[in-house]
């Protein structure tokens, strides 16, 4: 356990490697917010949009808010450099070494995420302090019921994208495949807007499939969405699709390897 | 004369090499157009959110508003063919690779800024730029004459010189700093600003937005003026900033090449 301790901290570490970068990348994500928030207010207060949208104005501005840094938070990063492994024979001095290389990754994944969440909490906590001061039903109940959906919701995007990083195991060029399912899982996932507004086949996608629940759940318990019902059902869905990627992770690995040439490292 | 005819053919010469090489890696040609179209999901949510409230914004309805995206839509295709030079300026600076192109006897900012074109990007962005356009111009019976479109085309051009000149000067700072993820963060976000046309930000921001840091200009000028909303002055200004501008960016670019050290060549 000392050894992915010592990842879990090398991974902090290259966090906080350049902080300049690091803290002008937290704060460009205040932009998009600064968009949305302006949109929704103007459509909140020149039209019937709680009818359309399905959600209160106080939800939205909620969602709005939570879900970048939410998206921040649960983001990955590290499937090009699975690839990379793969590709260029990096991948040999893990096999040698008694460790496993998805734990590597985990907890590697974990600790890049340490002051990301040390930056996000404060900004999170005052943004729920003035949602509860605005009349939104948050209670104790929920922030437990958020914050455990958002460590679920960490792990489970952490197995989406280790499986897509474990395709350069069969694929030669995967590098802006990468940012194309990057770029759609946000979208899918809710980390732009809350897909459910626009009703139907849509709706029932997000409920089902597994991308809703790393970034739109989490949120959508915060701003008193979903009901207690609604919310037991989130958290099987989040556990049983994360044992459907772990298990599969499991499965490409043990594929992957043996096709495995080593070549280079 | 001469001079821009013959950084005209240069520019040619730019292009065809770019197109041979797109042509040669087709699957990196056709993953490239994933990735734009990917991106170009979350902007046209923005679109489909606007329709389903059906609300107008001020004198924009939403068919306006679908021109004005669509502009947007096709200026971040025309930014993106280049934007490649932009990205790989601070890995040059830093692996001393300028000195390749220094002792060349033409422009070092024309040539490093614009040796390489990514048609890729470009293509679903023109495609579905366009479509928006037209259809955004036709649905809200805007004038079609030879004076509009003239207008028209002519703050699009205004529009690509004035991208070109604001976005290179963040990434000038590579010859002062080393990690610049966090400031293209930081342009990309402003870029984005443009999803939503101006005229739904508060007056204080859109006035930044025209005169300080004139990011609204690149495309909103092309609508508000095919819509009859630019008055003489802004009309001068919106000429008038591009060549600003630029005159900035070349003395910005003269000042940061007398930082660069030649390192590790």
């Amino acid at each position: 356990m000392s050894s992915y301790r010592c990842v879990f901290l090398m991974g902090l570490e290259q966090a906080l490697e350049y902080r300049v970068s690091f803290f002008l990348s937290m704060l460009s994500a205040v932009f998009p917010i600064i968009i949305q928030t302006v949109m929704w207010n103007y459509l909140y207060s020149h039209s019937d949009a709680a009818a359309v949208f399905g959600y209160e104005h106080g939800q939205i501005l909620l969602y709005t808010l939570l879900a970048t840094i939410v998206s921040q938070l649960v983001g990955a990063g590290f499937e090009g450099e699975v690839n990379g492994d793969i590709k260029m024979g990096g991948l040999n001095k893990y096999l040698i070494r008694p460790m496993d290389y998805k734990w590597y990754q985990f907890f590697r994944f974990l600790g890049q995420k340490v002051p990301r969440f040390m930056v996000a909490a404060p900004v999170m906590t005052v943004i729920m302090a003035a949602a509860f001061w605005q009349g939104l039903p948050i209670s104790a109940g929920r922030v437990l019921s958020f914050l455990c959906s958002l460590m679920l919701g960490m792990v489970l995007n952490f197995s989406i994208f280790y499986c897509i990083g474990l395709l350069g195991f069969w694929l030669t060029e995967v590098d802006k495949l990468f940012g194309t399912v990057g770029i759609v899982l946000t979208v899918a996932s809710g980390g732009v807007f809350p897909l459910d507004i626009f009703g139907g086949l849509v709706e029932t996608l997000v409920n089902v499939l597994p991308f809703g629940y790393t970034t739109q759940f989490p949120v959508n318990i915060i701003n008193g969405r979903f009901g207690w019902e609604r919310i037991g059902i989130g958290f099987g869905f989040q556990l049983a699709w994360i044992l459907v990627f772990a298990c599969l992770g499991c499965y490409m690995w043990r594929r992957g390897v043996r096709r495995y040439a080593a070549v280079g490292g | 004369m001469r001079q821009i005819g013959r950084y005209c053919r240069l520019m040619g010469v730019f292009a065809k090499y770019s197109l041979m090489s797109a042509l040669e890696y087709r699957i990196n040609f056709i993953t490239g157009v994933t990735v734009e179209m990917g991106w170009m999901i979350i902007k046209l949510l923005y679109v489909a959110i606007i329709y389903k409230a059906g609300t107008s914004i001020g004198v924009l309805t939403p068919d306006h508003i679908l021109l004005f995206v669509g502009t947007y839509v096709f200026m971040t295709g025309v930014y993106m063919l280049y934007y490649g030079n932009f990205g790989s300026l601070p890995w040059m600076i830093q692996q001393g690779e300028l000195d390749l192109y220094i002792v060349k006897p033409v422009s070092l900012q024309f040539l490093v800024t614009l040796r390489r074109l990514e048609f890729a990007y470009l293509l679903p962005d023109f495609v579905v730029g366009v479509i928006m356009i037209v259809t955004g111009w036709r649905l809200a019976g805007l004038p079609s004459d030879v004076l509009s479109v003239a207008g028209f085309l002519f703050f699009l051009l205004c529009g690509c010189l004035l991208t070109y000149s604001i976005f290179l000067l963040p990434y000038l700072l590579g010859f002062w700093i080393i990690s610049l993820g966090g400031i293209a963060d930081i342009s990309n976000a402003l870029w984005d600003f443009n999803n939503m046309p101006s005229l739904i930000y508060e007056k204080w921001m859109r006035r930044i937005g025209t005169y300080v840091l004139p990011v609204f200009v690149i495309t909103n000028f092309p609508g508000l003026f095919l819509m009859g909303e630019l008055n003489v002055w802004a009309c001068v200004w919106g000429a008038a900033a591009p060549v600003l501008f630029f005159l900035l960016s070349r003395k910005l670019w003269k000042i940061s090449l007398k930082r660069y050290s030649s390192a590790s060549s």
